[in-house]
């Protein structure tokens, strides 16, 4: 009896330890990136390791904050943030709605209008990137285009661009029904009894039963428009100003990343980066415990 | 009998309403969705019939199957599926493997449990536009790589003219960030298997390989498939690592399909051809989707 729980701990030990150093290894990257940010430039170059020494003095602090004084900075994250919360407004509106419509009504027409919708989750991004931007750029009586689109440049170039697309978000829509569907309709048909109308039944009856899954939605969507790289590199080529902090961040580490005689200056690069990657990180931690489940949500049944 | 009528009549008011509500609601995102999610798909295939340079619509010109017959006979552009085919397949094949192994090891009993998951998952939330900025501003000839191994005694290296390490580090990036995912999906199925199964395993007299393979195996074979299909779409998606490192690099032995597609619409404005490879990549997709569809939850859709 004894042996057999003393064995036990003793795996468990070893094993915790194995997977501790497996984590080690996973986070070193970013260990790395940070005590590079608190190094000595020039040192850090000369003596280089894979284990910069740090120094915790106040001028070291410059290579994390030097990123708030970057051109457009403020607006850029400033846009980011509109950007995020247009369609965290869009997401929860559309995708509640339509997934209670799926989930809960009758229409004439349903089952061919949802496979319409979600025949296009089949489609990948990357083959629809290029007529997406000649859609765009050649988007009828838009940034001076005609009818027939011809004579302008549309979205391009437009900061609108960032605000016009996917307004129908088919995945969002679809978890919101399966998550719909584990409640029953009794709530529905009470509440129309009592003469309820469909808003009111599924935004404040139904929606907050869904809460879980809108905050799945909610965060990876957060932390997908943060990160968000391609949409400005496409479509604002020309407007800097306007671009999401995504692309942007790459201007400002190779402005401020550029050391004389072709050495990068490393400190700030990582610094800099430190500061980027943060609040995604922030983020993860604080709703885990949602984003693990969301995660199994897309593949596991239930 | 007038009550039951009555009743009846009541109900198909409320059908006729749902039905109108229903259809009010959805017309506005059908159109929009028709306009913005499959007007590009049909865009994409007439215009990889032409070589549009994508500015002037009287420009447009039909070549018939001029775009395709070159893809299928150029070397070069054959080069791009073997080179997207190298890095997806290596890419899948480590991060399934090695995401299996640590689910494996992960769902045991352990210390740090919620510290082990989050460590390896966070990788996978960090922008990957800027890690590989990171990196690129790392393998440069004066760069810090080339700094640590001289001081290490050994020689510098020109990363960006070696294939072989240009594939190896974005090889490692792309794993890096992909292993988390996979992982918790993993763990999510692992942990769907009923711990009974494994008891009557043992009592029948199965060892721990025999339980593998005829228990757990089987039992997370949706799963298993849901990660193996969508990292094969997802291997069409190699695009920061590839823009901001290698830039095809060394002579384009590093370039994908994706970076193509980029590089053909938006630097060489040869409309054309990048949508007939990205025509191309939607046919691929779609035939690995439809076994998607076959073996994960969206069978649900049927």
């Amino acid at each position: 009896m004894t042996r057999t729980s003393k064995n036990r701990i003793t795996r468990k030990i070893v094993l915790s330890v194995i997977l501790f150093a497996s984590s080690v290894i996973m986070l070193y990257p970013l260990v790395y990136m940070l005590l590079g940010a608190l190094a000595d430039n020039d040192q850090m170059y000369l003596n280089a390791s894979f284990l910069p020494k740090p120094y915790f003095t106040a001028d070291r602090i410059k290579n994390f904050t030097i990123v708030f004084e970057a051109d457009d900075f403020t607006q850029s994250i400033f846009i980011t943030f509109a950007r995020i919360g247009f369609y965290a407004v869009i997401n929860v509106l559309f995708s509640t709605m339509a997934g209670y419509i799926f989930s809960k009504m009758e229409f004439k027409g349903k089952k061919i209008v949802f496979l319409y919708l979600m025949s296009s989750m089949m489609i990948p991004g990357v083959a629809v990137m290029v007529p997406s931007y000649i859609l765009l750029n050649r988007f009828p009586l838009v940034g001076g285009n005609d009818i027939l689109g011809a004579g302008g440049m549309g979205f391009r170039d437009n900061p609108a661009v960032l605000f016009v697309t996917g307004w129908v978000p088919v995945y969002n829509m679809f978890l919101m029904r399966q998550s719909f569907n584990s409640f029953g309709s009794e709530m529905k048909e009470a509440a129309m009894v009592d003469g309820a109308n469909h808003f009111l039944i599924m935004f404040v009856i139904y929606m907050p039963l869904a809460l879980p899954c809108l905050a799945v939605m909610l965060i990876g969507m957060v932390i997908g428009f943060w990160n968000d790289y391609m949409t400005c590199l496409i479509y604002l080529p020309d407007l800097k100003g306007w671009h999401t902090i995504g692309t942007k961040i790459i201007d400002i580490i190779d402005l401020y990343g550029a050391g004389g005689n072709g050495v990068p200056y490393y400190s700030r690069i990582y610094g800099i980066s430190f500061m980027f990657i943060l609040p995604p990180i922030v983020v993860f931690l604080i709703f885990q415990r949602f984003f693990i489940s969301g995660l199994a949500m897309g593949a596991v049944k239930g | 009998m007038v009550t039951a009528s009555k009743k009846r009549r009541g109900i198909e008011a409320i059908k006729k309403g749902e039905n109108r509500f229903a259809w009010a609601v959805m017309a506005p995102m059908l159109v929009y969705f028709t306009v913005f999610t499959m007007l590009p798909v049909i865009f994409v295939i007439i215009i990889g019939f032409t070589d549009w340079n994508g500015f002037y619509l009287n420009d447009i010109r039909f070549i018939g199957f001029d775009n395709f017959t070159r893809i299928f006979t150029d070397t070069r552009y054959l080069k791009l599926f073997l080179n997207t085919l190298i890095f997806g397949v290596s890419i899948l094949a480590l991060t399934i493997i090695f995401g299996f192994l640590m689910a494996q090891l992960m769902v045991k009993d352990i210390f740090l449990k919620g510290f082990n998951r989050a460590a390896w998952y966070i990788p996978g939330i960090i922008s990957f536009a800027v890690i590989s900025d990171i990196v690129a501003n790392m393998l440069t000839p004066d760069g810090i790589l080339n700094q640590i191994l001289l001081g290490m005694g050994l020689s510098r290296r020109e990363w960006f003219g070696e294939a072989f390490w240009m594939y190896f580090f974005i090889i490692l990036l792309s794993v890096w960030r992909g292993l988390g995912g996979t992982m918790l999906l993993f763990m999510a199925g692992l942990n769907s298997i009923p711990e009974d199964l494994y008891e009557y395993g043992k009592i029948e007299g199965a060892n721990a390989f025999q339980r593998l393979w005829y228990i757990t195996l089987p039992m997370i074979k949706p799963i298993f498939m849901f990660n193996l299909i969508t990292s094969m779409i997802g291997m069409f998606n190699i695009f920061e690592p590839i823009q901001l490192i290698s830039q095809g690099r060394p002579e384009g032995k590093t370039s994908v399909l994706m970076y193509e597609i980029y590089n053909k619409a938006f630097a060489d404005f040869n409309m054309g051809m990048s949508c007939a490879l990205s025509v191309l990549v939607m046919i691929i997709v779609l035939v690995l989707s439809a076994i998607n569809l076959k073996y994960s939850d969206l069978q649900d859709l049927k």
